[in-house]
């Protein structure tokens, strides 16, 4: 391709114009980059820390319901303190057990994992005292025995309601948690776009400077060269700097300088060869 | 297209209007003939009478130049 300035006007704001659409590209994968992280640490960390609430919500309303079973069985009936109750504690219990379930799927690392996996190995454990302090208080075992079952029963819901709560930790920290992580992919997306943005600066900046450079040096050097033969100075180098339209230029212009020396000798000499006339 | 106007081809790129009255001068002060009588055995001996007397009008290395094309054809 010929090195005219309409090509390298072209080629500039070519160039100008793709450098604008590489930062435009990188600014707007940034913002979108941003967004799909914070959507998804949202999303992980909020879940995780609901699902842990939900968790120990259920664990404090089952607990309360058996404690009211064990308190009314005797004076109530076994029937009717089941239906008033442990039908209700049951389902509780059956819903931390699944929401620890969902926590151990959602959750992002493995020690977060692990405390809600306690906290399904604990329901477990709790299911099984529950059941033996029931049919302790059911079958009117002997007082010891009794004693031992509701023992177990309340080790066993301490230890419950322990991991309960290590969970409701564990889920207001993977809410922080992706909380930060926003705010480092935020920071992290703004001075990506600001560096690509400044380094677009700078390139545009450069070509614009070689482009201005590469029109104007040639066009002052002409100037330069017309002013001095305007004003009768015909020693004059004029100097081709670019094969382009203004390189042609100065070519024509030498060319016109050369003749009207020529001219000029040529009149100078038939000047001085001529007689002299009298005036 | 005969010896002359290819040697004035040449030269007007250098000289512009002035080149046929220069080549003019030049063949008949250098080779003492008629410029429209020049032939090719003439182009090496105007090449160095042109390159000598342009010199005095554009610079060396653009009358060189000159000189080399003419002494090519």
């Amino acid at each position: 391709m010929k090195p005219t300035i309409r090509n390298k006007l072209l080629a500039g704001f070519s160039g100008v114009m793709l450098l604008m659409a590489a930062v435009a590209g990188i600014g707007i994968y940034s913002v979108f980059s941003l967004r799909h992280s914070a959507e998804d640490a949202t999303r992980v960390g909020g879940l995780l820390n609901a699902v842990a609430l939900e968790i120990q919500v259920h664990n404090l309303e089952a607990q309360r319901r058996i404690e009211g079973y064990l308190t009314d069985v005797k004076r109530i009936g076994a029937q009717r303190a089941r239906e008033t109750y442990l039908d209700e504690a049951s389902f509780e219990i059956h819903e931390i057990e699944s929401l620890a379930d969902r926590a151990v799927d959602i959750a992002p690392d493995a020690a977060q994992r692990a405390k809600f996996q306690k906290i399904v190995a604990s329901v477990g454990v709790y299911e099984k005292a529950l059941d033996q302090a029931v049919d302790a208080a059911e079958t009117r075992k002997p007082d010891a025995e009794l004693a031992i079952a509701n023992a177990a029963y309340t080790a066993s819901a301490e230890q419950l309601h322990e991991n309960a709560e290590d969970g409701e930790a564990t889920g207001r920290e993977a809410s922080q948690t992706s909380q930060d992580d926003i705010a480092l992919t935020s920071r992290r997306a703004v001075w990506l776009t600001v560096g690509v943005s400044l380094l677009g600066l700078l390139l545009g900046i450069s070509m614009s400077y070689t482009l201005a450079r590469a029109i104007l040096t040639p066009v002052e050097h002409l100037k330069s060269v017309a002013e001095n033969v305007s004003l009768g100075n015909l020693e004059v180098s004029v100097r081709r700097y670019s094969e382009d339209e203004i390189g042609d230029l100065a070519d024509s212009f030498s060319r016109m300088v050369a003749a009207v020396k020529y001219f000029r000798l040529e009149m100078e000499t038939m000047e001085s060869e001529a007689p002299k006339r009298p005036i | 297209m005969t010896p002359y106007d290819s040697v004035l081809a040449i030269t007007k790129t250098y000289l512009g209007p002035a080149a046929e009255s220069f080549l003019s001068r030049q063949c008949q002060v250098g080779l003492r003939i008629e410029a429209s009588n020049i032939t090719k055995a003439h182009f090496k001996d105007l090449a160095h009478t042109v390159e000598v007397a342009a010199c005095r009008f554009i610079d060396r290395p653009k009358a060189e130049d000159m000189a080399k094309r003419i002494a090519a054809l």
